[in-house]
């Protein structure tokens, strides 16, 4: 009868059902030819590294939805280190400042600029401002009350301005009132501040900044509830808050590929699981207005996953069409979408466009040139992503970022590696079933056999005497 | 000395500069080391009429010192060894300077060095670490033989150091024994997932092994063998209760991460992965605690309460892979499959341990069966009767009204003077 106290013959059983899987090397990257697709790296200049924008059609030719199965070989067909990620933020442009001239507002001291209906004439080079007053002028000498400024096409925030005035009227102390407006007729305050020009010898005092609310603006007024004589403001330095540029974006329309029969969703099917990070509804007809709730369904999984709630519509007065703008998400990579309506109706059903930036691959110039990008292998999944495992080191883009920028690279038509048949997964060999099937058996007679030994002794334990 | 060794931090550390191991760092660091080290042993052997500074400045010298080694050697392993092989490198630099300090302590009969040498359980810690955050198994790169030999150094030195601090090695058997588990649960899981995709497999063969070193250990402990010998408690309790929970935070992630998709087998009730990975970690806490706590009920209840829990998700599971209930909380809860098979599992649970409480006049088992048959049938009448007009329904209440008259016959409530003592 076995005894607990020489637990040998399951120790053996069971290290022997856990070893002889763990047996099995780790498996070495696989060649160009167990992938369906290539590509050519086309590269331009000789650098220690590359980086590339992945197009649409790559993440199609993948099976897997991390692009584990995604590939640089260089000419001889040897696996070559490299990263897929996010794509850099463009760097935005410095500050910008311009200078811009300040035309004066001639009135009676201690008008209320307020009062007045000011318009900015354009002769030529030279800008003239036309007043038309509610009350008729007042005798006597005028002075300047406020100051006009065109910035032109300016789309930028204004975030703040400096003010330049002649020597002569210091030492001076003001309270500057700057407002803003887009059409001359309606005015927003932007902020107020104090100037100063004070100079005692070799020390002085200069501020000339003011802070504004940072906003986009046509035109700007200048006004001063008091002022010395002699007080002018002919230009002024605007700065404005510098934009992010745009990165580049890669986008794709969907057209419904059929009706969910449980919640009459419409479905789509991307095809490939990009980072989508923009979705847009694209209505039919000219007035279409319609509340709805987009889903996706991640890669491998059954139920469909919540995205976002949203109202859409496309409105046409005259010329003019009104569309609802895209919903933001955080990236996504989905390849079936579904959006359920709840509100309104749509028919027939809405294109679906989803918006992404593309990953951005880097690879070592390791090797002959020319590399080749490689993708779609179900031998990959089947073999635990040998390639990614050796390669992905998730320290790569730092390590390369030593190196200076990344140089960049395109890719070449695609063409067939191992082909479509590279996508289909094989089955389990035969030796890999039969040694899941014995090891499943082992367990279960161990299993059995520990519990019937534990039963036994308790039994034995527990009978008197 | 303090003064130097910060100096060289502040101004002679220079990465990138020189070639593997006789660079400035590591060559500068070791000395630092050194001189703390040599500090300390002078300091020891004048300690004389103010003992009680020099001892304690003697020891920080030490941990100065070994602080400055361990780190040296670390740094040039993460500067100059490649990514696959630095976790092994480093268990073995760290294992053989700590083997190094003892040898020299051992000579010097230096004993504070000699407990100073089982930092290397800690600095085998961050190796495994630093394995742990690579995707590798631990018998990658260098690590086939690295690592065993990590490992035989660490045990070797804990064995030559067993007498020396039996405070510390009480706490540093169990802790290496968990860092060997550890490894071994991480070579046996990624290598059994390379092979078998999916987490399935990787996890319940990974899920097996802190339940077969406690069965080893348990073997020793009955041979009267080493190491359990020097330290009976510390491998019977310490390191016995650390891998029983390493199990059973496994086997709780298998269960609750994972549907239990036995691919590219079909799915057999009982007889797939999970089920036998968590039914052996079950066996093994049996087996561990009719060792130690045959007398105290807490440990068999709260076996009990683990069985209980772990049988349910099974049949959750089983529901999932045979009924096609979606194996997510919000169906899983809404499915009157479900319902009905959990109120017929728990009767039948409650049904068995009042007729074992009667049988073997254990009131607790009795009372306990008790308590789940008016939980279920509560569940029955706020949950089940819900389902109205359902055959899950019908079949939940006739079954569970079935039970309850057989209970009522077979097993009475034992009588409170007859339970055994603490039974």
């Amino acid at each position: 009868m076995p005894d607990w106290r020489d637990p040998r013959p399951v120790l053996l059983a069971l290290l022997s059902m856990a070893g002889l899987p763990a047996a099995a090397a780790t498996p070495e990257p696989l060649p160009p030819a167990a992938y369906a697709w290539g590509w050519p790296i086309e590269t331009e200049a000789t650098a220690g590294y590359y980086a590339l924008a992945l197009p649409l059609e790559v993440y199609r030719s993948a099976l897997d939805p991390q692009l584990r199965d995604v590939a640089v070989f260089d000419a001889g067909g040897e696996p070559v280190p490299r990263w897929i990620g996010a794509p850099e933020a463009p760097q935005p442009p410095p500050a910008a400042r311009s200078t811009r001239i300040v035309v004066p507002v001639h009135a009676a001291p201690g008008t209320a600029v307020t009062t007045l209906q000011l318009a900015l004439e354009h002769r030529g080079q030279q800008t003239t401002v036309r007043i038309d007053g509610r009350s008729p002028p007042a005798p006597g000498p005028l002075a300047i009350v406020a100051g006009l400024v065109d910035l032109g096409e300016e789309r930028r925030d204004l975030v703040a301005v400096e003010l330049e005035w002649p020597a002569a009227v210091e030492p001076v102390i003001l309270v500057v009132h700057v407002e803003g407006s887009v059409d001359l007729q309606q005015w927003t305050a932007l902020g107020s501040g104090t100037i100063a020009g004070l100079r005692e010898g070799e020390a002085s005092i200069v501020q000339r900044r003011i802070g504004l609310d940072a906003r986009p603006v046509r035109y700007l007024r200048l006004h001063w509830p008091s002022a010395p004589a002699g007080w002018s403001v002919p230009r002024l330095v605007a700065h404005f808050v510098p934009q992010r540029p745009e990165p580049t974006r890669e986008s794709l329309a969907l057209e419904p590929t059929g009706v969910d029969p449980d919640d009459q969703g419409w479905l789509y099917d991307a095809g490939a699981a990009p980072p989508v990070d923009r979705l847009e509804l694209e209505l039919p007809g000219e007035q279409a207005l319609l509340r709805a709730s987009i889903f996706a369904r991640l890669p491998g999984a059954e139920r469909w996953q919540h995205v976002r709630d949203g109202l859409f519509y496309r409105l046409r007065r005259g010329d003019a069409v009104v569309t609802s703008e895209p919903l933001s998400l955080p990236p996504l990579r989905a390849a079936q979408w579904k959006v359920v309506a709840s509100g309104g109706r749509s028919e027939p059903g809405p294109s679906l466009r989803l918006g992404w930036q593309a990953d951005r691959l880097l690879f070592v110039a390791q090797g002959a040139a020319p590399w080749q990008l490689a993708a779609g292998s179900a031998r990959e999944g089947e073999s635990g992503f040998p390639y990614a495992r050796r390669f992905a080191d998730p320290g790569l883009p730092r390590l390369l970022d030593r190196a200076g920028p990344a140089t960049g690279a395109s890719l070449g038509p695609r063409r067939e590696l191992g082909g479509p048949r590279q996508l289909v997964p094989r089955r389990s060999p035969a030796w890999r079933r039969w040694l899941l099937w014995l090891a499943l058996i082992a367990g279960v007679a161990v299993v059995a056999g520990m519990a019937w030994q534990l039963l036994r002794q308790d039994a034995r334990d527990s009978r008197p005497g | 000395m303090i003064a130097a060794g910060l100096a060289f931090l502040r101004y002679g550390w220079r990465w990138g500069v020189g070639p593997p191991v006789l660079n400035g760092n590591l060559v500068g660091g070791l000395l630092v080391a050194t001189a703390g080290l040599v500090a300390a042993r002078q300091l020891g052997l004048a300690t004389g009429r103010n003992a009680r500074i020099e001892v304690p400045a003697g020891c920080v010298l030490i941990a100065w010192s070994v602080v400055w080694w361990a780190v040296s050697v670390a740094c040039e392993i993460f500067e100059h060894v490649p990514p696959p092989h630095q976790p092994a490198a480093m268990a073995v630099a760290q294992a053989g300077s700590a083997l190094l300090l003892a040898a020299v302590a051992r000579a010097q009969d230096w004993q504070p060095a000699r407990s100073a040498a089982f930092v290397a359980v800690p600095l085998l810690y961050f190796a495994g670490l630093a394995q742990w955050l690579g995707r590798d198994p631990p018998s990658a790169g260098s690590g086939w033989i690295g690592w065993p030999v990590a490992l035989a150094a660490l045990f070797g030195l804990l064995r030559w150091n067993d007498a020396t601090n039996p405070r510390l090695a009480k706490f540093a058997h169990p802790a290496a024994v968990a860092l060997v588990a550890l490894l071994v649960v991480m070579e046996v899981g990624r290598r059994v997932s390379i092979l078998v995709p999916g987490p399935v497999w990787g996890e319940a063969a990974a899920a097996l092994m802190p339940g077969l070193l406690l069965l080893a250990i348990l073997a020793l402990a009955a041979r009267h063998a080493w190491p359990t010998t020097g330290h009976p408690r510390a491998y019977a309790i310490g390191a016995a209760l650390v891998l029983l929970l390493l199990q059973a935070g496994l086997i709780a992630r298998l269960n609750l991460g994972t549907d239990g998709d036995p691919q590219p087998l079909p799915y057999l009730p009982l007889a797939n992965p999970v089920d036998l990975a968590s039914a052996f970690a079950l066996l093994c806490g049996w087996h561990w605690l009719r060792q130690r706590t045959r007398s105290r009920p807490l440990g068999p209840a709260i076996l009990g309460g683990i069985a209980f829990v772990v049988s349910t998700v099974a049949l959750l599971r089983a529901t999932h892979h045979l009924g096609g209930v979606p194996w997510r909380a919000g169906p899983l809860l809404e499915s009157v499959l479900v319902q009905a098979t959990l109120s017929i599992w728990w009767s039948l649970l409650a049904f068995a341990g009042m007729v074992a409480g009667a049988r073997t006049l254990r009131r607790w088992l009795w009372l306990t069966g008790a308590a789940l048959m008016a939980v279920v049938v509560a569940k029955l009448f706020v949950v089940d009767l819900g389902n109205t007009g359902t055959i899950a329904r019908i079949v939940s209440f006739v079954g569970v009204g079935a039970l309850l008259l057989i209970v009522g016959y077979l097993a009475p409530v034992p009588p409170r003077q007859r339970e055994p003592a603490g039974a």
